[in-house]
């Protein structure tokens, strides 16, 4: 077979595969053209294989004939595509080419005027003799036709970005290559007796295409070959590699130790399979997966990586981190994000976004996934994501504005896979990937991965949620328990001094209430058992007394104990009940009442009080109080000392100034003293027969009044001053 | 009566409590001191050497509790019987007050002024 045949059959099986792939997976006018423009070239490979072989000028001229059926229709398809390929289509510019292709053809078949000998060439075959003035002109426009094409692919190589300047690259170093190489056919016509070699470098164009067509979707036409099929064909070329090996070495051997070679080329051949096989076929596989499968990365690899990291943690954080790190490194996508259900919200919400944001993030309803999922089954081709770039091409065949609407959307967003996640049917988060970087596609391979690694991922985002549910409910329990921990130590504690105070309570005021009853019970009973009869009337009328100021004794303890009760149920009301005081005739009043028992103590009142100081107030309550506090005063300081007085007005207030040079307050149960059955320890040893009560009136009386206040200043040891400021009129 | 004339120390700071048992027990053959404070208890106890002392606990200036403490420090409650006589009454004072040195405890209000004096008598005897 002569080389020349050998070309053929390449550019024949390379042009006729591709050929098939555009027609059959192509959908547009362009792809057809574009495909059969491949065919046009399959038929000069065709032509050419079948010219090599040919052993008369007869036949060899009639496979010339049918080897330029195809080349005369290489430029007049290729023009055309080339307009429909860059968009600058011109009818007119087209049907010319079309009518010269036509005219071309008639020229070929019906007459010698194109093609009319051939001659012996290379010692191998027979090639066209000397041009004729229609072949002239043919090449004119052959040559033309494809400077034309070069030119403007070129241009708008230069002018486009993106996934079509890709494009364009490709379709100009595809047909720079063809040409080139093609070229050389025409030399030996013109006598140029160059071996027409340089035939070879049309199957790398169609292989360049092809590659394009895989890894970039060269004019949106989606094609993978399946890694099985890639596979045998791998098997194909090693053991093709091992027969030649058979047949260098039994041709090489066989001169030398004869027709025994064949035991011996066996065993090295099969030394050879053994040893080299599997790292070739490690090589092959490793070649053709990183240049028609994936980019730089490595699916298995990844998938790996992404299922380690994802099954080794239950930090959702953790889990979606590795997931966006590891798929956007991998695909080197302008971003990546993903969304998780957000049960509260009944929306899906960012969790975490990588690369350049070109919207701001917002919440997903439900009823917009459901809206892509609607779109997703009755458009795209898988079964749980979406590929911007598929529903633009779907739009294109089925335009619906539904469509264009979620088209708009997602680019708006910059978005170029949608990948939904499932679990058990139900939605729990989004993936979102931008367009690659590099402006590829997403390949097969790639949209694989990604729906493996979006079905791995719902069980563990789904599992590291729960965890986290867990742990949020854990902690919260912990920290109610901790509060509500707190709250009854506090409460216990407030119930222990409650008890104590209450237990005081309880033992002054039995001794209060015993102390009159057993003395009126004790003298009742001297009368009636006659004891009383042996002393004298005015004895009698003594014990009497005693009995009736001990019964006025009880009933203040009970009145105390009441008005305690009462203030202590319900807030002191005391609106109704307000007036017009002099305020200074009721000091005046509780000073000149308490003289007596001051004097008994060798205690010296004096009093400081300004005249006619009215203010709003309760009489009888306003008594108690200050009456409480005076008696305190009394009671309070040891003999010969001072109590000290004074009503003045500041502020348009009307203070009061009660002042002691008694034991003080210690500064500890200063904060305490305004309490119910509350007393100073070191009034207890002074007093023991005080309720605890004084006070806790006091304040409640005074707070009664509107605009009133009460406070003190003690230092234990040097005295007490109590202060009541109430609004003057 | 007793032949003996008992002498009683009433440790009180209520005047119509001091007239009232002093005038029963007088009555019923005792002879009755009062004191408020302890320096008077003590002055009693010397001159007059009193076969028991009746000790309220809810006094003015010092309580009951401390002067017991003292006369129990200086071992008097050893010689001279000394009973808590007082209106504050719960089974855990009482306890208290028999550690610290008294003989017994008589809640006030569990007698009469006529029963007080037989208590006395049947104690004495």
């Amino acid at each position: 077979m002569t080389i020349f045949s050998l070309s053929g059959i390449f550019i024949a099986i390379t042009c006729g595969i591709t050929s098939a792939i555009v027609l059959i997976k192509g959908y547009k006018k362009s792809h057809y053209v574009w495909g059969i423009f491949l065919l046009s070239v399959f038929v000069w490979g065709v032509g050419d294989f079948f010219i090599g072989r040919a052993v008369d000028e007869t036949s060899a001229l009639f496979w010339w004939k049918f080897a330029y059926v195809g080349v005369i229709l290489i430029p007049t398809f290729l023009f055309h595509f080339t307009q429909l390929f860059l968009n600058k289509v011109k009818g007119y510019q087209i049907a010319i080419n079309y009518i010269l292709g036509i005219v071309l053809l008639y020229l070929l078949f019906y007459s010698d005027l194109f093609i009319s000998s051939v001659k012996y060439s290379f010692n191998e075959f027979f090639y066209l003799t000397s041009p004729s003035l229609v072949y002239n002109l043919f090449l004119i426009w052959f040559v033309s036709v494809f400077l034309y094409v070069l030119i403007n692919a070129y241009l708008a190589f230069s002018k486009s970005t993106g996934i079509e300047k890709i494009h364009t690259k490709y379709f100009f170093v595809g047909i720079l290559i063809s040409v080139f190489g093609g070229l050389f056919d025409f030399l030996p016509v013109y006598n140029y007796n160059i071996y027409p070699i340089l035939n070879f470098t049309l199957p790398i164009g169609a292989s360049i295409f092809v590659y394009a067509i895989m890894r970039h979707r060269f004019m949106d036409i989606r094609f993978i070959i399946k890694r099985s099929i890639i596979f045998t064909i791998l098997v194909f070329v090693i053991t093709g590699s091992y027969a030649l090996l058979t047949y260098i070495i039994s041709s090489l051997f066989q001169d030398i130790i004869g027709t025994r070679s064949m035991v011996f080329n066996g065993a090295i051949t099969a030394i050879a399979i053994v040893l080299s096989f599997e790292p070739l076929k490690k090589l092959l596989s490793k070649w053709t997966d990183s240049f028609l499968f994936k980019g730089s990365y490595n699916p298995q690899e990844l998938l790996t990586e992404i299922t380690t990291a994802i099954s080794t943690t239950l930090d959702l954080k953790k889990v979606l981190n590795t997931i966006n790190q590891k798929l956007f490194n991998a695909f080197h996508s302008t971003l990546f994000s993903i969304y998780l259900y957000d049960d509260d919200k009944d929306c899906f919400e960012e969790a975490v976004f990588i690369g350049k944001r070109t919207s701001t993030a917002r919440c997903l309803t439900a009823q917009e996934l459901l809206k892509y999922q609607l779109v997703l089954k009755k458009y795209s081709q898988f079964q749980n994501l979406i590929v911007t770039d598929e529903l633009k091409k779907e739009n294109e065949t089925k335009s619906s504005p539904q469509l264009v609407t979620i088209i708009k959307e997602l680019e708006n967003n910059g978005i170029g896979v949608t990948l939904p996640v499932f679990l058990h049917k139900k939605p729990i988060g989004i993936f979102f990937l931008g367009p690659k970087k590099s402006g590829d596609y997403y390949s097969r391979e790639d949209l694989n991965v990604l729906e493996i690694v979006a079905a791995q991922s719902a069980t563990a985002i789904e599992n590291s949620s729960l965890y986290k549910e867990v742990n949020d409910l854990n902690e919260n329990l912990q920290k109610k328990v901790d509060e509500q921990t707190k709250d009854i130590v506090e409460k216990n504690k407030k119930l222990e001094r409650l008890l104590k105070i209450k237990s005081e309570f309880l033992d002054i005021a039995s001794h209060q209430l015993r102390t009159p009853v057993s003395v009126i019970c004790g003298i009742l009973d001297m009368f009636k058992s006659g004891t009383m009869d042996k002393l004298p009337k005015e004895k009698q009328m003594t014990f009497i007394s005693n009995a009736f100021s001990k019964g006025q004794k009880l009933n203040a303890v009970i009145n105390d104990i009441l008005d305690a009760s009462d203030l202590d149920e319900k807030e002191l009301d005391l609106k109704n009940s307000l007036e017009d005081l002099d305020f200074s005739a009721l000091v005046n009043n509780i000073v000149t009442y308490n003289q007596p028992e001051a004097e008994q103590k060798k205690i010296k009142i004096s009093a400081d009080i300004a005249k006619d100081i009215m203010v709003k107030g309760d009489k009888k309550y306003l008594e108690q109080a200050v009456g409480n506090l005076v008696d305190n005063a009394v009671k309070y300081t040891p003999e010969n000392k001072e109590v000290f007085i004074k009503l003045s007005i500041i502020d348009k207030l009307a203070q009061l100034e009660i002042k002691d040079s008694g034991i003080g307050i210690p500064e500890k149960e200063q904060k305490i003293l305004f309490q119910k059955f509350s007393r100073a320890s070191n009034a207890k040893e002074l007093h023991t027969d005080g309720s605890g009560l004084g006070l806790f009136i006091v304040k409640k009386v005074i707070n009664a009044h509107p605009g009133a206040k009460i406070w003190f200043e003690s230092k234990e040891g040097q005295g007490t001053t109590f202060f009541v400021q109430l609004l003057a009129i | 009566m007793a032949n003996k004339k008992y002498k009683i120390l009433m440790v009180e700071d209520d005047p119509d409590q001091i007239l009232m048992y002093r005038t029963q027990l007088e009555i019923d053959g005792f002879k009755v001191f009062d004191a408020k404070k302890y320096d008077d208890v003590v002055k009693i106890l010397v001159k007059e050497k009193p076969d028991m002392v009746l000790l309220d606990i809810v006094l003015g200036a010092e309580s009951g509790e401390d002067i017991l403490k003292k006369l129990s420090a200086k071992h008097v409650t050893d010689v001279i019987p000394v009973i808590v006589f007082s209106n504050l009454k719960s089974d855990k004072d009482e306890q208290k007050y028999i550690k610290l040195g008294a003989r017994e405890y008589w809640p006030k209000t569990k007698f009469l002024p006529r029963q007080l004096s037989d208590v006395i008598m049947r104690f004495l005897k």
